[in-house]
């Protein structure tokens, strides 16, 4: 009768858990009991019984195991000792292990450190947990409605759970100060209760009171400590003083203490005067509302007792608010936007930087294993000397953690100076000062995770070895000690980890060199442009002039478009009421600026010349009589007045630059730059070919490293149809590409500026002498000009390029450095391998050359399958090359430097892999045939 | 559990190896306590008891000859040690010392 055989799996698992000496009686025991289960319930019953039980059996002797290690498993002072001096020993695996290792902690660390900064993470760790945000939130879309002016009201006088509800609305402005300096500024118009949510003091005079609430009082304003020091100088003499935002004056009454820092990072406070007993439901400006949990009172409780205010609300009011579901959250859940999206998105990115470091370790562990066969008659003896396993085990992890915190310290040393190398590059490029929580160096908190992570590293790459080398095979290694052989094997996993880890290397180094070569002679090759003749600024508009500008336009059933742009807290809402007060507020500025002594020339553009990374809407587009590829013809757009084009007129390649004619409004026109001809022309002449768009701008593919521009967030999408309705634009000229960055720019269109125009635009200011002399005087210029001006990032052209270098040197340096790293290791894995397989084979070698074996035909033998494993990995590395190309760079990619750096990575991997074999085999050819049959024997 | 005293479960192990007889092995003993205890035992438990047992010297194991039945798999005889006995017989006083004047009382409790 055939009783069937127990699950394999179950049987495998078995194998694995339960120890050799008893695996054959316990396996024997339960297939006596599976036999008797399946003649008595059938064998489906059998099986998950055999299951249960194999698991039952693993977990018991897995747990036996570690209890047995216990007491002998921990590592002595001697054992560390005994680490330091084998990072001595041996200097390769030293080198290589610890760069690995460093880099991936390193990058974990600054990281953590970098964006828990940035976020404020610290700051808002300090909020007490009983301040809450309150927050209405459509239930079918789940996005957060902050026009809650009117619910204030409602939740004051329905709410017992909460207590001292207010709201903050964050603005964009321009503050004029009494003696006329201009500075742009974060303000939060806030209720008088925000101050309590964080207990803050005044450094000088007072804080918001709650009589300054509500539209009957004077507006008065609370400088933050830092913007006070910042722009006023740390003036004694500012409280009663007056400042003005916008429009609107506000007396000083007050400096906060340092590091105030509710609703957010913020440089001025004003009193709330909006009225939310008259305000519409669902309409007025975006809000962040605040409360305190009421003494005793817990946040279900209030968020239970906020539902039923919603429901209520829902019943009365059913066309504004059935749709809408109230919530009381933690304050940070409201504060930052959607910070749960936000945290989450960091979890993940921290989960991946965390599998680079056991990427990074997985490989050091293979070395660390190579270097343990090498110990195998050590392990061996000492194990025959009584050492336990548990103790063995110890000292090898004892090793691997002395490596691994060097390692860690090394790699902590590094990103601090990273960190404050790149933070100073980060906030340059933001072009505001860091906020005052902003501390560069390392925290307590990321140096502890940055240790247990290095703790981690080293159970990765001493213990997993250390436990394969002390392995079932260590007797038979203790037998054939001293005979020149070895026992231990290097394994499947190590094996399959170097032709993955050659895979990587052989894909990731060129993919990652070519785009490092790529991004820098795109974009630090040298421009001609007289970057350092130009002072640029940008022009901005304040919240208030956005808010009425947008009311009006949503009064009209205007359609308004949220536009992101760098640097501006939450983007703009665009419609035609603000294009159309911004195109006057601009040329006023342009023209005020005109007037100026020692300016040359004053232009307006959204592209600054010789910048490259800047944020900039593509197109598709047709051309006239030319079938495009199948993805269409993208290129980027910019706009400009036509003084831009007399700055540009003396290097036009061919054609003309613009006139003023080109302007009118029935005229055509534009001009392209060279990569336009090269990429979309194919090198034909461009004047007089003809070209159209498909519809409005897309978003820019090149992420915006904070050059300003706008990137159309929503409203606009590229419409796959060409429209043949839209008239046929002119090429009048080329544009040299250095005007739009350097030899690798992306093709690019410039429309003549007319009507209403972009936003927001730059001022591109041609100066007699230094530019950096007529800073000053823009900002005066901003304070004269018609209130709602903001000008922000006045800054010579030759700093924000040089900047920009900067920014792609950092870049550069980071994923060349990676690159590098992990060529590094595949190289030293690779010789590793190759070194151990042969040497594992010395003795047969010797016996095969002592029985007359031609010397060719026993390498063949050795080498054959070890170079079929690099091959296997040098070919699947350079399929995945193909595959991905070069991200980012599309047509214009470097596919020569591609496949060169390619081949010559798959060259150096092959020549390592040999030399690590020879040195090994040349010992092998050279034993005397005696010798090697004595020790066979 | 210090090697001078015994576990309730190592008693339970020794005990049922004891009531079978000499020269048994993993399968009957579950069989026995199971059956005498009225209540099912974890087999792995008693497999990793009895290796502790050996470790102490409270038992000796040897393996029987291959069994084709078993797909040629030898079974791992037990048999109690005379350590192995004193120690139970010094459970037990230990235990009855402990309930001697306590029958009644814990008999009413229950």
């Amino acid at each position: 009768m055939s009783r069937g055989r127990p699950p394999r799996l179950a049987c495998w698992l078995l194998s694995r858990f339960v120890p050799a000496d008893a695996r054959d009686t316990v396996l024997g025991d339960l297939e006596e009991v599976y036999a008797r289960r399946v003649a008595e319930g059938g064998r489906l019953r059998a099986d998950v019984w055999y299951v249960l039980e194999a698991g039952s059996f693993s977990a018991r002797f897995a747990w036996e195991r570690l209890r047995e290690l216990k007491g002998s498993a921990t590592p002595s002072l001697l054992d560390f000792r005994l680490g330091a001096r084998m990072l001595r020993k041996s200097p390769l695996l030293t080198v290589t292990g610890c760069v690995a290792i460093a880099t991936a902690i390193g990058i974990n660390a600054g990281f953590n450190e970098f964006t828990g900064d940035l976020l404020g993470e610290a700051r808002w760790a300090e909020v007490d947990d009983r301040v809450v945000g309150l927050a209405n939130f459509d239930t079918e879309s789940g996005d957060r409605d902050a026009r809650v002016l009117a619910d204030l009201r409602r939740w004051r006088e329905g709410l017992q759970t909460v207590e001292d509800i207010g709201a903050a609305l964050r603005m964009d402005m321009s503050l004029v100060a009494s003696d006329g300096s201009t500075a742009p500024v974060d303000v939060a118009e806030m209720s008088a209760s925000g101050f309590s949510m964080v207990e803050a003091t005044p450094a000088l005079g007072r804080l918001l009171l709650s009589s300054d609430d509500g539209p009957a009082a004077e507006p008065v304003a609370v400088l933050a400590y830092e913007a006070w020091d910042r722009i006023l100088g740390a003036n004694p003499d500012v409280v009663g003083s007056v400042v003005r935002l916008g429009d609107t004056s506000y007396t000083v009454v007050g400096v906060a203490a340092a590091e105030t820092y509710f609703p957010g990072p913020v440089d001025v406070w004003v009193n709330f005067r909006r009225d939310d007993a008259t305000a519409a439901s669902r309409a007025g400006p975006p809000l962040v509302a605040f409360g305190r949990l009421a003494p005793e009172r817990s946040l279900q409780e209030a968020q239970l007792e906020m539902e039923q205010l919603g429901a209520r609300l829902a019943q009365d009011l059913p066309d504004l608010y059935e749709r809408v579901r109230p919530a009381v959250l933690p304050y940070q859940e409201v504060a930052s936007g959607n910070p749960e999206m936000i945290r989450w998105a960091l979890r993940i990115a921290r989960t991946v930087l965390v599998l680079l470091l056991v990427v990074a370790c997985a490989n050091v562990a293979t070395l660390v294993f190579a270097r343990n066969v090498g110990r195998t008659s050590e392990i061996a003896v000492r194990s025959a000397l009584g050492a336990r396993r548990g103790r063995i085990v110890a000292q090898l992890f004892a090793e691997a953690l002395v490596l691994a915190w060097l390692s860690a310290g090394v790699g902590l040393l590094a990103a601090d100076w990273m960190l404050k190398w790149g933070g100073d590059i980060f906030w340059e490029a933001q072009r505001v000062p860091p906020p005052f929580w902003w501390d560069p160096g390392m925290s307590w908190p990321t140096i502890a995770y940055s240790l247990a992570l290095a703790t981690f590293a080293a159970a990765v790459v001493g213990i997993l070895p250390a436990l394969r080398a002390t392995g079932s095979r260590l007797a038979a290694t203790l037998q054939t000690t001293g005979s020149g052989g070895s026992a231990l094997a290097f394994g499947r996993l190590p094996t399959m980890v170097i032709v993955f880890q050659i895979a990587v290397s052989v894909a990731l180094f060129p993919i990652v060199f070519t785009m490092a070569v790529q991004t820098y002679r795109d974009e630090v090759a040298v421009t001609e442009f007289p970057t350092e003749r130009y002072l640029t600024a940008r022009i901005l508009v304040d919240s208030n002039v956005e808010l009425t500008s947008a009311a009006t336009d949503q009064s009209a059933g205007e359609e308004l478009r949220r536009v992101s742009v760098t640097g501006v807290t939450d983007g703009f809402m665009m419609g035609p009421t603000l294009l159309q007060r911004y195109g006057e507020m601009r040329d006023d500025v342009a023209r005020r600026v005109r007037n100026e002594p020692g300016v040359r020339s004053v232009s307006l553009t959204t592209r600054l010349p010789g910048i490259i990374a800047e944020s900039i809407p593509s197109m598709r587009l047709e051309v006239a009589g030319e079938e495009p590829p199948p993805n269409g013809w993208w290129a980027r757009t910019a706009t400009a007045e036509a003084d831009f084009f007399q700055v540009v007129a003396p290097r036009v390649r061919s054609g003309r630059t613009l006139t003023q004619v080109d302007f009118a409004e029935d005229q055509h026109v534009a001009m392209v730059n060279e990569a336009f001809v090269t990429e979309v022309l194919r090198g034909q002449d461009a004047v007089g070919r003809q070209i159209r768009g498909f519809s409005a701008p897309v978003p820019a593919r090149r992420v915006s490293v904070g050059t300003g521009g706008g990137t159309l967030e929503q409203g606009t999408v590229a419409s796959q149809e060409a429209d043949p309705g839209r008239p046929w634009t002119e090429i009048v000229g080329v544009i040299p590409d250095e005007l739009t960055g350097a030899a690798g720019a992306d093709p690019q269109v410039y429309f003549p500026l007319s009507g209403a125009g972009t936003y927001p635009i730059r001022l591109l200011i041609e100066v007699d002498g230094d530019p950096e002399t007529l800073a000053p005087r823009l900002q005066a210029i901003a304070a004269e000009a018609e209130p709602g001006v903001i000008l922000d990032e006045i800054l010579p052209l030759a700093d924000l390029r040089r900047n920009e270098v900067l920014q792609v040197h950092f870049r550069v340096g980071i994923i060349g450095f990676v690159a590098l790293v992990t060529a590094l290791l595949a190289t030293a894995g690779v010789y590793a391998l190759l070194s151990f397989i042969v040497s594992q084979r010395t003795r047969e070698i010797g016996i095969r050359t002592a029985l007359g074996a031609a010397p060719a035909l026993v390498l063949r033998g050795v080498f054959l399958k070890t170079f079929v494993q690099l091959g296997l990995g040098v070919l699947i590395g350079l399929v995945i090359v193909g595959a991905v190309g070069v991200p980012g760079a599309g047509e214009g990619a470097d596919l020569r430097t591609l496949w060169l750096t390619g081949a010559g990575v798959s060259a150096v991997l092959l020549i390592v892999g040999l030399l690590g074999g020879l040195i090994p085999v040349r010992r092998a050819l050279s034993i005397q045939p005696t010798e090697a049959l004595r020790a066979d024997g | 559990m210090g090697q001078g005293s015994l576990g309730e479960f190592e008693q339970m192990v020794l005990l049922a190896i004891l009531h079978l007889g000499d020269d048994v092995y993993g399968v009957p003993i579950v069989d026995e306590i199971e059956q005498r205890t009225g209540r099912s035992v974890a087999r792995a438990a008693v497999y990793v008891t009895l290796r502790r047992l050996e470790k102490k010297g409270l038992v000796e194991s040897w393996m029987s000859d291959p069994i084709e039945e078993r797909g040629g798999k030898p079974r791992r005889m037990v048999r109690v040690r005379a350590e192995g006995r004193r120690m139970l017989a010094d459970s037990r006083r230990a235990m009855e010392a402990m309930w001697d004047g306590l029958e009644p009382v814990a008999g009413e409790g229950r």
